[in-house]
């Protein structure tokens, strides 16, 4: 049957090699037509399933809010007042930009300031009051000559005032966006689109930084802005400027990853190039896989766009690993080829024995590895699905030309250049007089028992392996925004991006804010910001009103006359608050309620309620355990969603682990099934799945030795890495298998299997080239994948083989 | 920003001071007779006899005050034993504690049960402190005799304060008579 079939398809390719020829060529050029027109969508969001009610309700915040997220101008100089002057000055330029929605430095905070008392916890506030108490004593014994060290009281009072310098998220004791070292100041620029959409990203970054070249070329107040370069501080009268926020640090991302694709592309065509002139030495052969194989690429493109219309931040690699994976069939079929044709000198009946048994091979590697690529479609991570169609049909595609066109292009130049057909006689002597010794695989017991220790050692690793919720380990490195951001974020004690919640009406809000308030129930949260957060519930006000009223009281014994300069500000302003009386929403001043409304454009009129996480979103599980806290909130039968940056990352993180953990595992099903119909003895499948089991357990069992851990970016490589073990595998088992040779299937395969990783290798490890994270983790994961592969089926394997065939154990019956 | 804080906690100190004793009407025998103790007392300061001085004062009260929380617990032998501690003290820093004194100018008096309180104003020598000083004075009532007990400064009680901020610590975590005791001891001894 199978003997039938190979010949079958040698009649076809040798009888109309033209036809075949320029069908092909046909289906290429409408394929680069379709090529043409892919483009890359950045937009992380949208690898999320759609219907998730997070990115429902995200959407669902564009409109409400007119956008989503910041762009932050730092404006950072020794000169304070010069500083706050420029900052004026640059804010009123920004706002007039088209693209831009608000843009601020400033607030009047005096509501806040002069109503302080009534934001402070009264637990807080008892706590003060015991410490300054504490303060006072201690100052009293020591005028009176008794003298206690203590120095805790300060340290603790001093956190405290700290603490409520800063009142939902605004500095009372100065109206302008400063820190409290009084170094950097903050223009918050809010866009009217996404920082998703690098288009509108790029001409906001670009139209802000003209506001700020221009100002710089006649500023009145003769300052000198110059762009932050993390060097030496700036003189006098200079101010260094940065930017960072969602809008700057997606486009820097993307724009990097664009950058950084270019260069891989270009040292993976040329390394694989190189090492195909080191093994074939013959540079139309080579020729003539590389043009098969950009052929193959490119209607995999075409297919990519047909079906799924674009590629995303993951898949936009694949051009580079699928021309590393997909050149071994082409270097299998060329060596079993120039094998049989050396010989035979029989090219007819060289192509039906490559068809007849490397095609077999091929066909059992193709179908595994496209078939565990396939099972990825099902995943609702999209960077797994659409990885997973693209590449599966990538391989498809690839092995389908290797076998057609190739040769065809082989028939057609041997019929019309007989000197080609002479270059594909290679001398095989020395190989030949190997194989007549017929020697077995030295030291067979002993790698197989070093193996096996190794392999032993490593599984315990292996299964400590984690995953690194950090997304910053999937993205661009530490560029200059994120450093900044992480410089805001301490400054201005910022530790996480609040998510927001939306509700319809004012008593919605309120049931919200009191059921966040529950701070048991919700531990992951750090604050709660409302529009009932500008106004304490009326009978917390109370309570707080009976304190201050003895605290006033009291405060009638220091004499004011005793302050003087600044600490008389400050006298009378905590006098002011002290007098302030209780207060509803109506008293609040608009400017204070606006931040928790719709856009009037928006026609909605309800509120928003922004939830602080207790840390940052780089903190691995806070990030999924605030998700699920307040993911999905029910009040009263209802269900209300957050939204926000560390929402949605959760989510990713959620699903991608999900997925993460169920499709490995049913690819592996898939695998073991497809072999199993293939060989149909559960001994060959053990033999065939030894590189692949191997490679596994010693690169999840580096992995952890290393501190690497599994990330978004290179969580794709497992399945490249299962398909390369099982590959490899199966070329070296098909060979041993047709002559019973562990060493001849060595030599007559052995060098296309280290050919066709190696060239892998070079595909991915070209990925270091491209100094981001993401892209750098997923090349070291897979060179340290496949190379591991390459090493078991090079060693173990032949051990293995080796040793059942000296003990006449577990030897397989199945004959290919 | 040391500035701020410190001013901060200077105001706050101001807010918070304890509640004080609940006032009363005090009974003009009783008014009578405060004033007498402390008139006596600051006579007697003035005129350096600090050993007539402290006749005043009521150092059991005083022990008490220190070694609350642990009092009830204290042996005869123990209370004996911080009282003559608290008189030794006492006649030691007394010279020291009122050298820039110049007068007591008495108050108002409040009364609660056999404690009293008596505002005062503590008008220091104007070449050495530059302001004058509201305080309060606590008495205690034995046998029929008004006895000063704790001065309050800013509403901060001397002797209480050092129980909250010596004693209560040790009390909390589960110390001992004798750690309390040597706690105390030390203050005096820096």
């Amino acid at each position: 049957m199978r003997e039938r079939i190979a010949k079958r398809i040698a009649d076809n390719l040798y009888q109309h090699p033209g036809l075949i020829a320029l069908i092909m060529m046909i289906l290429v050029g409408l394929s680069a037509w379709q090529m043409s027109k892919l483009t890359i969508n950045y937009n992380q969001l949208e690898l999320i399933p759609q219907d998730l009610p997070s990115v429902l309700a995200t959407k669902r915040m564009f409109k409400l809010a007119g956008g989503y997220g910041n762009l932050f101008i730092t404006l950072r100089s020794k000169d304070v007042l010069q500083m706050k002057g420029v900052a004026d000055d640059l804010t009123a330029e920004i706002k007039k930009l088209p693209d831009v929605r608000s843009a601020t430095c400033r607030q009047d905070v005096s509501f806040l300031r002069d109503h302080l008392a009534y934001y402070i916890n009264i637990d807080d506030l008892n706590e003060a009051f015991r410490l300054m108490r504490k303060k006072i004593r201690t100052l009293t014994r020591e005028k009176l000559g008794v003298k206690i060290g203590d120095t805790e009281t300060d340290e603790e009072l001093k956190k405290l005032v700290e603490k409520y310098r800063n009142v939902h998220s605004k500095f009372v004791d100065d109206e302008y966006n400063i820190d409290p070292a009084r170094e950097m100041i903050l223009i918050v620029i809010q866009a009217n689109g996404i920082p998703n959409d690098l288009d509108f990203s790029k001409k906001l970054l670009s139209d802000v930084s003209s506001v700020i070249a221009q100002y710089n070329e006649r500023n009145p107040r003769g300052a000198t802005l110059k762009e932050e370069g993390g060097g030496a501080p700036a003189p006098e009268g200079t101010i260094t400027y940065g930017m960072t926020g969602e809008y700057k640090i997606t486009y820097d991302d993307s724009t990097h990853m664009k950058n950084a694709l270019k260069p891989t592309s270009i040292v993976a065509f040329a390394g694989i190039l190189l090492y195909l002139i080191i093994l074939f030495r013959r540079p139309v052969q080579i020729l003539l896989l590389m043009t098969t194989l950009v052929m193959s690429i490119v209607m995999t493109f075409g297919f990519t766009k047909i079906t799924l219309g674009e590629l995303n931040t993951i898949t936009a690699i694949l051009g580079g690993i699928l021309m590393g994976f997909g050149i071994d069939f082409g270097i299998h079929f060329m060596y079993r080829f120039r094998d049989e044709y050396s010989h035979r000198g029989d090219i007819y009946e060289s192509l039906r024995q490559t068809i007849l048994h490397t095609g077999l091979s091929s066909l059992i590697s193709v179908a595994t590895s496209s078939a565990s690529l396939f099972v990825l479609v099902l995943a609702r991570f999209k960077g797994f699905s659409h990885f997973g169609l693209i590449a599966g049909a990538g391989m498809l595609i690839i092995a389908i030309m290797m076998y057609t066109f190739l040769p065809v292009a082989i028939l057609l130049l041997s019929r019309t250049w007989p000197r080609f057909t002479k270059s594909l006689v290679v001398n095989y002597n020395r190989i030949d007089d190997a194989d007549h010794l017929n020697k077995p695989f030295p030291f067979a017991s002993a790698i197989l028992a070093a193996s096996l220790i190794l392999t032993i050692g490593l599984a315990y690793f292996a299964t400590r392996i984690e995953f690194d919720y950090d997304s910053r380990t999937s993205v661009t490195g530490d560029t200059q925004a994120l450093v900044l951001q992480d410089e805001i974020e301490k400054r201005f004690g910022r530790k996480g991006l609040p998510s927001v919640v939306y509700t319809d009406t004012l008593e919605e809000t309120k049931n919200l804010y009191e059921e966040l308030s529950n701070k048991d129930k919700y531990s992951y949260v750090q604050q709660v910001v409302s529009i009932f957060s500008l106004a304490p519930p009326m009978e917390q006000q109370l309570k707080t009103r009976e304190i201050l009223d003895q605290i006033q009281e009291r405060l009638v014994e220091i004499p004011a006359h005793l302050m003087t300069g600044e600490n008389r500000e400050i006298f009378d302003a905590v006098k002011k608050s002290l007098a302030a009386q209780p207060f509803t929403l109506k008293d609040v001043p608009e400017d204070l309620l606006k931040q928790f409304r719709p856009v009037p454009e928006s026609g909605e009129k309800g509120y928003f309620t922004l939830i602080v996480p207790k840390g940052s979103v780089t903190d691995s599980k806070l990030t999924v355990e605030f998700a699920k806290q307040v993911g999905t909130i029910a009040i009263g039968g209802r269900s209300y969603y957050a939204t926000g940056h560390m929402i949605l990352m959760a989510n990713l993180a959620m699903i991608v682990i999900r997925d993460g953990k169920i499709f490995p595992a049913l690819a592996a099903g898939m695998i073991l099934i497809i072999l199993l119909i293939s060989y149909r003895d559960p001994r060959a499948l053990i033999f065939a799945m030894t590189p692949l089991l191997g490679a596994m357990v010693w690169m999840l069992g580096f992995m952890h030795l290393f501190n690497w851990k599994i990330n978004y970016a290179n969580i794709v490589v497992f399945p490249v890495v299962l398909g390369y073990g099982i590959s490899s595998g199966i070329f070296i088992f098909n060979r041993y298998l047709e002559t019973r040779s562990v060493m001849f299937a060595l030599r007559h395969t052995g060098a296309a299997v280290a050919g066709s990783c190696l060239t892998t290798v070079i595909g991915w490890a070209s990925l270091f080239f491209s100094r981001h994270k993401g892209l750098t983790s997923m090349g070291s994961l897979a060179v340290f994948g496949v190379s591991a592969a390459l090493l078991v089926a090079l060693t173990v394997m032949p051990s293995l083989m080796q040793y059942t065939e000296n003990k006449k154990i577990f030897i397989p019956k199945s004959k290919v | 920003m040391k500035r701020r804080v410190s001013l901060i906690v200077f105001l706050f100190v101001m807010f918070c001071h304890g509640t004080g004793v609940m006032p009363a009407p005090v009974s003009p025998a009783d008014q009578k007779e405060i004033l007498r103790t402390l008139t006596l007392a600051q006579y007697w300061i003035k005129k350096g006899d600090y050993n007539r001085a402290i006749t005043f004062v009521d150092f059991d009260g005083m022990a008490e005050i220190v070694m609350a929380g642990y009092w009830d617990r204290m042996s005869q032998k123990e209370k004996n034993e911080i009282t003559t501690f608290m008189k030794n003290l006492i006649k030691e820093k007394f010279p020291i504690i009122t050298q820039r004194l110049k007068f007591l100018q008495f108050g108002a008096i409040t009364e609660n049960g056999n404690q009293a309180m008596c505002e005062a104003l503590a008008v220091f020598d104007h070449t050495t402190e530059n302001k004058d000083q509201k305080i309060q004075i606590g008495l205690i009532k034995r046998a029929n005799e008004w006895k000063a007990v704790e001065v309050y400064i800013l509403k901060e009680g001397f002797l209480a304060g050092l129980n909250e901020d010596k004693v209560r610590p040790i009390l909390k975590r589960g110390g001992t008579i004798q750690e309390a005791l040597d706690a105390v001891r030390l203050i005096f001894k820096e």
